[in-house]
Formats: C-alpha cells, sequence, structure tokens
C-alpha cells in the first residue's frame, strides 16, 4: 500500500511540473508576456521598461526559476481587470463554483445510479427503454442548447426561474440541470452495463440458490460489485465536469471560477488565466489520485498490484 | 479486364439484397447512417440551397419570424436574425462549417495520434515509457484549459481553431493505435515480414494499419460527434469562428441576447447541433456494437 501511495504521489509531482513548465514556455513562445500584461498603445520606451521590471530581459532559465519561486511564494501576480492578487480573485468566486458542482454531483448521484439499476433489472420493458432512450439524449444535447432550452421555457415563457446571477435555491435549479444532465446520462449508462455485468456472475446464482431475498441479493451482492469500475469512470469524468461548468457558468452569468476564465480568455487577462489552469489542473489532479486510492481501497487487487483479475 | 471477369465469376449479392440484409440485422446503423448521409448532402450543398448570402444583412428586415407567423417575409422560410440576416442561409452555411471543422479536426488528432501511437507500440522501451506517460497525463487533465491558453494566447483563427479541436483527442487515437500495435507486433505474420526484410514504415502501413482499421474507424465516428460539440461550445462561447461567419454554436451563442422576443434565432441551429450529434453519435455507436463483439447481445 506504502509503496503504491509513494508510486501515486511520484507521478502526481512530475504531472505538475510538467503542466506549470509547459504553461511558463507556452507564455514565452508565444510572444513577450508583457504584451499580454501591459494596456495597449504602450510606447517602446515604457515597453522596455515594463520588460526589465518584470524580468523577462533575463535568461529563459533565470526566469524559469524565478517563476518557480514566485509560485512557492505564493506570489501569482495582479490580474488585469481587477487590479488584486489573483489567488484573491479566484477565492471570491471559489464558493459559488463549489456549491454547484456539488449539488451537480448530488443529483447525478442521487438520479443517475437508481435509474442505472432500474434499466437494468427492467430491460425488457417500455419503462426502462425509455428511461435508456432520455439518458441517450442526456448524452447527446449539449449543455449550453439544454440550458438555452429551459432558459426560453421556464424563464421566458413561463417566468418561475430566474435567468441569470446566483443567491435563492431557485437560482440553482437551471444550472444544475444543466450541468448534471450529461453526467446523470453517462452515469445511467455505465451502472446499467456494470450492473448487467454483475447479474450474470456465479455468485449471484450461488446467493439466490442460499435461498437470500431477491433484495439482498441485488443490492448486497450485485451492487456492490457493480460500484466499483462506476466509481472508477465517476472519477475520470471530472474532466468533462470541469469543461460543464465552464459553458453552463457562462450562459447562466453564474459568477463562478468557469465564468470568470472565459471573461479572462476573452480579454486576455493573462495572469487570471494562466493562475485558473494551474489551479484547476491541481486539482484534478488530486481528485484523480484520491479515486485511485478509494479504487486501491475498495479493491485489493489493485493494492496488491495485480490487476488482471478480470476488473477493467 | 481481369477484374471485370473476376466479379463475373463470383456474382457478389445484389446491392439492393445487401441493403436489406444489413437492415435487418442493424436498422440504428442504417437510418442514422442515411440521416448523416442527408446532412453530409446538406452540408456540402449548403451554397447552392442557400436563397441568401449568409452575410448578407437587411436592416429593415431584422428579427423577422419564420414562415406561417405574423409579419414574417416572403422568402425568409425560417426568418431572419438581429441583424436581418437569413436564418436558413446560416444554418446550412454553418452546418456545413460546423462539419469541415470537426472533419478537420479529427484528422488532425487521428494523425498526430498514428505517428505517435505507432513509433510508441513499434520502438516500444524508454520511447514507449516517457510517450504513454505524457498520454496518459494528457488524458487525465480538463482538455478546455489547454483550449483556453492556445486561444488566448494564439487567438481565434480558423487554423488555430482546427489544431485546437485536433489537440482535443490525439491521445485517445495514440493510445489506441498503441495498443493495437503491440497486440499485432508479435502476431506470426508480423514477424515473417520482418523476417523477409520489410522496414518498420512498410510494417507498419503495409502489413499492420489495414487489420487496425475498424477500431480507429469507430473512434474516429465517435470523435467527430465530440469534436461538433466541443467546437459549438467554443463558438457559442465567442472563442471558436469568429462574426460574420455563421457556425452552429456563434448563431447560438449571438441569437441569445434577442432569445426572449424572438426565439427562432436559436431555435434552428440548436435543433440542428442537437440532431447532428445525435445522428453522428448513433452511427459510432451501431458501428462499435457491429465490430465489438463483446457487446452483442445486450
Amino acid at each position: 500500500m506504502i509503496e503504491f501511495l509513494a508510486g501515486r504521489l511520484l507521478r502526481m509531482t512530475v504531472t505538475l511540473v510538467v503542466i506549470v513548465s509547459a504553461v511558463f514556455f507556452a507564455v514565452r513562445l508565444s510572444g513577450n508576456p508583457v504584451d499580454y500584461i501591459m494596456p495597449e498603445g504602450l510606447d517602446a520606451d515604457g515597453r522596455r521598461e515594463m520588460i526589465a521590471y518584470w524580468g523577462l530581459d533575463r535568461p529563459v532559465l533565470v526566469q524559469f526559476e524565478l517563476f518557480w519561486r514566485a509560485m512557492f511564494e505564493g506570489n501569482f501576480g495582479l490580474g488585469l481587470v481587477e487590479r488584486r492578487p489573483v489567488a484573491e480573485i479566484f477565492a471570491d468566486r471559489l464558493w459559488q463554483s463549489l456549491s454547484l458542482l456539488v449539488a451537480t454531483l448530488a443529483v447525478t448521484i442521487v438520479v443517475g445510479i437508481p435509474v442505472g439499476i432500474f434499466t437494468a433489472l427492467r430491460r425488457r420493458t417500455a419503462v426502462g427503454g425509455v428511461a435508456l432512450l432520455a439518458a441517450f439524449l442526456g448524452y447527446a444535447v449539449p449543455n449550453f442548447v439544454l440550458a438555452i432550452l429551459m432558459l426560453l421555457i421556464f424563464s421566458y415563457t413561463l417566468h418561475w426561474l430566474p435567468s441569470s446571477g446566483s443567491g435563492t435555491l431557485l437560482h440553482y435549479v437551471m444550472p444544475t440541470i444543466a450541468l448534471s444532465a450529461f453526467f446523470v446520462a453517462a452515469l445511467v449508462r455505465y451502472t446499467r452495463n456494470a450492473m448487467l455485468d454483475v447479474l450474470s456472475q456465479d455468485y449471484m446464482r450461488t446467493a439466490r440458490a442460499k435461498g437470500l431475498p431477491e433484495r439482498v441479493v441485488i443490492f448486497k451482492h450485485g451492487l456492490r460489485n457493480a460500484l466499483i469500475p462506476v466509481i472508477t469512470v465517476l472519477g475520470l469524468q471530472m474532466t468533462s465536469l470541469v469543461a460543464g461548468a465552464i459553458v453552463v457558468e457562462t450562459v447562466f452569468a453564474w459568477h463562478g471560477v468557469g465564468d470568470l476564465l472565459i471573461h479572462a480568455t476573452l480579454r486576455r487577462d493573462y495572469p487570471v488565466l494562466q493562475f485558473g489552469v494551474l489551479a484547476i489542473a491541481c486539482a484534478v489532479v488530486a481528485i484523480n489520485l484520491l479515486v485511485d486510492l478509494a479504487y486501491a481501497a475498495i479493491d485489493p487487487r489493485i493494492r496488491f498490484g495485480r490487476t488482471d483479475g478480470g476488473i477493467a | 479486364m481481369s477484374e471485370a471477369s473476376a466479379a463475373a465469376i463470383a456474382p457478389l449479392p445484389s446491392i439492393s439484397r445487401r441493403i436489406s440484409a444489413t437492415l435487418r440485422r442493424d436498422p440504428v446503423l442504417v437510418v442514422a447512417g442515411l440521416l448523416a448521409l442527408a446532412l453530409l448532402v446538406l452540408a456540402i450543398a449548403a451554397p447552392l440551397l442557400s436563397p441568401f448570402d449568409p452575410d448578407q444583412q437587411k436592416l429593415l428586415a431584422r428579427l423577422r419570424p419564420p414562415v406561417g407567423f405574423d409579419g414574417a417575409r416572403v422568402g425568409y422560410w425560417l426568418g431572419t436574425d438581429q441583424l436581418g440576416r437569413d436564418i436558413l442561409s446560416r444554418t446550412l452555411h454553418g452546418l456545413r462549417l460546423t462539419l469541415a471543422l470537426a472533419l478537420f479536426g479529427a484528422v488532425v488528432g487521428l494523425a498526430l495520434g498514428a505517428v505517435v501511437g505507432t513509433i510508441s507500440g513499434l520502438v516500444g522501451g524508454i520511447v514507449d515509457d516517457l510517450a504513454m506517460g505524457f498520454v496518459d497525463l494528457v488524458i487525465s487533465l480538463p482538455f478546455v484549459l489547454v483550449a483556453l491558453l492556445v486561444i488566448a494566447l494564439a487567438g481565434t483563427d480558423m487554423l488555430v481553431l482546427i489544431v485546437v479541436l485536433g489537440l482535443a483527442y490525439w491521445a485517445h487515437f495514440a493510445r489506441l493505435i498503441r495498443a493495437q500495435v503491440l497486440a499485432l507486433r508479435n502476431l506470426p505474420y508480423v514477424e515473417a515480414a520482418r523476417a523477409s526484410g520489410a522496414g518498420g514504415l512498410r510494417i507498419a502501413l503495409v502489413h499492420m494499419a489495414p487489420n487496425i482499421v475498424s477500431p480507429v474507424i469507430v473512434m474516429f465516428t465517435l470523435n467527430v460527434s465530440n469534436l461538433i460539440l466541443l467546437e459549438s461550445s467554443l463558438s457559442f462561447l465567442g472563442l471558436g469562428v469568429q462574426p460574420p461567419t455563421a457556425t452552429l454554436g456563434s448563431m447560438v451563442g449571438q441569437g441569445r441576447d434577442y432569445m426572449a422576443s424572438a426565439p427562432w434565432v436559436v431555435a434552428a441551429p440548436a435543433v440542428v447541433i442537437v440532431l447532428v450529434a445525435l445522428v453522428v453519435m448513433l452511427v459510432g455507436d451501431a458501428l462499435r456494437d457491429r465490430f465489438d463483439v463483446r457487446l452483442r447481445e445486450r
């Protein structure tokens, strides 16, 4: 277990170093960063002065060292639009994004897993078929189209729900649905497939033969084993969740991190974008590590380095 | 001539019979395939089918509703947008551009992935370890961050957009192709080719490529539908194709502000996005079910 953990931590560190370096060199390859940082219409003298001020006239490797040093000191620069430290700008918006993500995850799990089980158990019924079709639609309809459709119906026509902003519980309804539709659909499909795999296993027959009630067979013997691959897949969907949140936040003017990143890209607010990329990449890497650990904790085959036990 | 006589000796079943056989076995594939073909024809023929120039503005005919509603203008079947442009023409041209970008992006991704995957699989050793480590890293991170960074640095040129779309899934292709190459590498027929003096490039192109085509086709198709959604999302956010050029995503994005009073501006492109993504995804799923025996009987 310790070996496994050390391996993962080493990999995570390498990943983070690669990401930070890639961001650093990408910026310098595409021109002098001073042009992103400075207001337009700066004259040549002013530009030279700023280049010297930011240390951009020094050798690249020296800059690279300074870049790392600044990061360890927690100095990520000031945002260009809001003249404040970027970490502060992010901190203000983090709560908004996190609350939306938690709501989305909750809806995804509460709806996705039961519907997935249902469609697996009621495979040949009309209701099961309809649920599966809905899941397929949820997979194909892009979140911004769904968001627009809901806005059209519930805000502009029926006037039931607020079209943008945040604050009350009602504000959460549409962004949460728009963001979770894809993941609910994905989870239904994965849970269904995993359940179908498990239902045909020998130990399920054994459990029934022992005379256990059907409820215990399905939930204790079936679901527990089916959930192992489902958890991994849910972890892997983290990257889609970030992408989805960025779009949905923009549509509903939800003042979260995603909305901030899009505006930073549009206005070339470079320090904000750089910090956002690094922060989100770190968060995703950390979540991947947690998923790996959870997976190892559930399944001893991984913990002891044997991955050939027919899980994949 | 010899080909023709060979065909005469062993006649293939007639086309109509083959279609009906496929239809019975795989109705989803046939229906989705025909729909995909129809959309492709619409996209290719967009300049011929469009009643107007998609960028031509007519400020006296702004935000007119589609035919059949009060205030509709003759000839503008789906109405006009906030600048008086014909929505039907813009939707057709938008479909054309969206499909073209997704296809180009998928080709770029496939090419990159094929090069990395093949080299990684054939050379092995430290090259393989490094390449696959990088591929794992790329896949584990949200691609949208890379996209935002590239767009912020390089601007929103059409070429940049194709590169961004190509970068989105190259690592997935690389992983798939490497796995296939590894599976084939030690098969007797590849060994025989190597023993008879064939070089790495020849082995890759002549002996291996034909045998890994089907999983690659499946992934390519699923990729196109993902790229359609990615391109639409980027254009919707204003980070993709720039105005006045129409893509489906940018039409929805720009029409959004007028949605309360003129919902038809976003309706047509939104419906087409869903339709295209759904159809391409259905084709991809049906192809996968067809090629992947493990998924049968479910």
